[in-house]
């Protein structure tokens, strides 16, 4: 049967130590007066005793804290923080909660008092809406909105692992309400969702469903937060999903590598173009000014060859021979004496020619 | 003294007899009154109440939201694909009276409540398939990415929901029967968990593994596409701007021969017969080396002097 946890019980044993003390220093007495007076004694003692039971009824409520009274088992009023006093057992019943404190409960995984964290698999796998299998851990935050609903509307076998006791709704009511929420939202979705892209709306949806039926439920809980702890590929398929990560990386890099090239080939190839129009342009300027040199060299001279043109012009000729015929094979030939060259054949065999030297042509002016 | 042991035994007598005929109900709870194993009232509001003392037993029921456990189980579903299926069940006694009769006990009516909803689970996972007990409709798109919208029935009630509220109406409606009239009102029957079973688990792990290799598969050869894509325009834009440079170049070594042409021969038109006396012999400075041979006449001009001085 249902027995909410009871703040006063050890104030009940030290009453009842207490008034057992009493009842035998009472007993002391009346044994002295031996009988006289004993009506008034009894009374006494009623009264006493009466005075003792009441005053056990004073009891705080501290900050943060909740009250629940019950008289003959009927819910009467809630006690906020403060001293306060409502009639002791067996005629009240108090339930003191702590209803502002953030409460905790993990699902898909345990961590036990001493900090070690355990996977519990079985509340962790869940089939996705695309019938692949992920592994959820999730935190749901919670606590007390109305001490009634929490203390009176649902059975609840309680939670040994967790240290909930029989008739709490935190104990398998949340947990059965948690998981059936989280694989309804995840039973609706596609895996990548939930692993990666959705995992907010993930966190929203269940704890809307989870709200919901703990109202219908009446169990006085307020969902806070619902987080996702850990959402993974379970193990047996993880090398599979890392080798997803993995091609987007390598990916990236691929397209990284592309960028690279190009930033290197392309200011390559515009320097590359610089330096071709440059030495054109260099090119141009190099042959306009050539040619005006060498149409200002032939005016000068012209200029001075118009005023003695015989004399110049047979200079000119000489100094040309001159430079010429020094260092070569020359023959004269009186073209009296028969005129013809035949005689001289094969003029070759005179000085042979090296057949490698190349006959330099210096282009000089016009092309 | 014996006056004083008389108004005591009476006062504890009064205290028995009252304490018997006074009962409590507590905030959670229902209370059936018996006598002598025949019902005489029943009592749903707390507080404290009467009765007739001795003769008159109390047996309390809990009215509060009460849970069912129901073992997990594997069941087929319409195309034969085994689940594993986790549920539980939240009832209410409504009927403490109809409770007593036909259930009695809490043990008994979890029995007998859990058979009847297993019954009907598995008659209603019996006729979906996967998708509608999970309750997602997968789509594949055209680039082989699945994204997964909730099942929905005809009427718009997702499926999930809708095999719930199907089985929750058809076990009230066998439980709040005339035939059993259990007293019981069947608030919620919810599915915690539906898993592959271990052997199927298998291939899903394989399906799954061959999925992913798929996509990294496909992400890769993305990744080579974008680098060919790339480093290819890459390589026309370099030709391209080549290219423009020799045309650029080509277009400049030209306008600067045209002018050299045009200005040396402005120059050389001013006598075109001094120009070509004076190009011939630097022509014939550079044309003979020392290799040449020439055979010259005597009485050429460049003799005239060479035997007559005069």
């Amino acid at each position: 049967m249902f027995e909410p946890p009871r703040r006063n019980q050890g104030q009940d044993i030290q009453i009842e130590q207490i008034l057992g003390g009493i009842g035998s220093v009472l007993n002391n007495i009346m044994q002295r007066l031996g009988g006289g007076g004993s009506k008034i004694l009894i009374l006494m003692i009623v009264g006493v005793l009466l005075l003792l039971w009441m005053a056990s009824g004073v009891f705080t409520v501290a900050p943060r804290e909740k009250a629940a009274l019950r008289m003959f088992g009927e819910f009467q009023t809630t006690a906020g923080p403060g001293l306060h006093w409502f009639w002791p057992a067996p005629i009240g019943q108090r339930d003191i909660i702590d209803v502002d404190v953030t409460r905790r409960m993990e699902l898909g995984v345990l961590t036990a008092q001493n900090g070690n964290v355990q996977d519990v698999p079985l509340e962790a796998l869940m089939i996705t809406g695309d019938l692949n299998i992920v592994n959820v851990q999730m935190v749901v935050q919670y606590k007390v909105k109305s001490i009634e609903d929490f203390l009176f509307r649902v059975d609840d076998p309680g939670d040994v692992i967790r240290g909930i006791p029989d008739g709490n709704p935190e104990g398998r009511t949340l947990k059965d309400a948690t998981e059936m929420a989280l694989r309804q939202v995840v039973g609706q979705r596609s895996i990548d969702d939930t692993l990666i892209a959705n995992r907010e709306q993930v966190q929203v949806d269940t704890g809307l469903v989870l709200q919901q039926v703990l109202d219908e439920y009446q169990t006085g809980i307020q969902v806070l937060s619902v987080v996702l702890q850990q959402v993974r590929p379970p193990d047996e398929v993880r090398l599979a999903f890392d080798d997803v990560v993995n091609a987007r990386v390598d990916k990236e890099s691929r397209v990284n590598e592309a960028k690279a090239y190009e930033q290197d080939k392309l200011p390559r190839a515009q320097g590359e173009s610089q330096q071709i129009v440059q030495a054109a342009e260099a090119f141009k300027v190099e042959q306009v000014a050539r040619a005006e040199g060498e149409a200002s060299r032939f005016l000068t001279v012209l200029e001075e060859y118009t005023i003695s043109k015989e004399v110049t012009r047979r200079r000119l000729y000489l100094e040309a021979i001159e430079t010429v015929l020094p260092g070569i094979t020359k023959f004269i030939v009186d073209p009296d004496s028969g005129g013809s060259m035949l005689q001289f054949l094969p003029l070759e065999s005179e000085a042979p020619r090296p057949a490698t030297v190349p006959v330099p042509v210096p282009v000089e002016g016009l092309q | 003294m014996k006056i004083l042991a008389f108004i005591g035994a009476i006062f504890a007598i009064g205290l028995v007899v009252g304490l018997q005929s006074l009962y409590t109900v507590d905030e959670t709870e229902y209370v059936v009154i018996r006598r002598f194993g025949e019902i005489q009232k029943v009592t749903t509001a707390p507080g404290l109440a009467f009765k007739a003392p001795f003769v008159d037993n109390v047996v309390v029921f809990d009215n509060r939201l009460l849970r069912i456990d129901m073992p997990p189980s594997s069941m087929p579903d319409k195309e034969s694909q085994f689940l594993d299926i986790d549920a539980y069940v939240r009832y209410k006694i409504t009927d403490p009276k109809a409770f007593l009769l036909s259930l009695s006990d809490d043990t008994n009516a979890a029995a007998t409540i859990g058979q009847i909803v297993v019954s009907e689970l598995r008659s209603a996972v019996g006729v979906r398939d996967r998708k509608d007990i999970i309750g997602g409709e997968p789509i594949t798109h055209d680039d082989g990415t699945v994204s997964v919208i909730p099942r929905l029935r005809d009427d718009g009630v997702p499926t999930r929901d809708a095999m719930m509220q199907d089985i929750l109406s058809k076990a009230n409606a066998i439980v709040s029967s005339d035939a059993n009239s259990y007293g019981v009102d069947i608030v919620d029957v919810r599915i915690k968990r539906a898993d592959f079973p271990n052997t199927t688990e298998a291939n899903v792990f394989s399906r799954m593994r061959s999925e992913r290799k798929v996509r990294a598969d496909k992400l890769r050869a993305e990744g080579e596409e974008a680098y060919l894509t790339i480093t290819a325009d890459v390589d026309k834009e370099v030709r391209i701007i080549l290219a423009e440079a020799n045309k650029t170049a080509n277009e400049l070594k030209g306008e600067g021969e045209a002018k050299a042409i045009a200005t040396l021969a402005d120059a050389l038109e001013r006598d075109p017969e001094f120009f070509a006396f004076r190009r011939s012999l630097e022509a014939y400075v550079n044309i003979f080396d020392e290799y040449s041979t020439v055979v010259l006449s005597s009485d050429s001009d460049l003799f005239k002097y060479l035997q007559n001085p005069n």
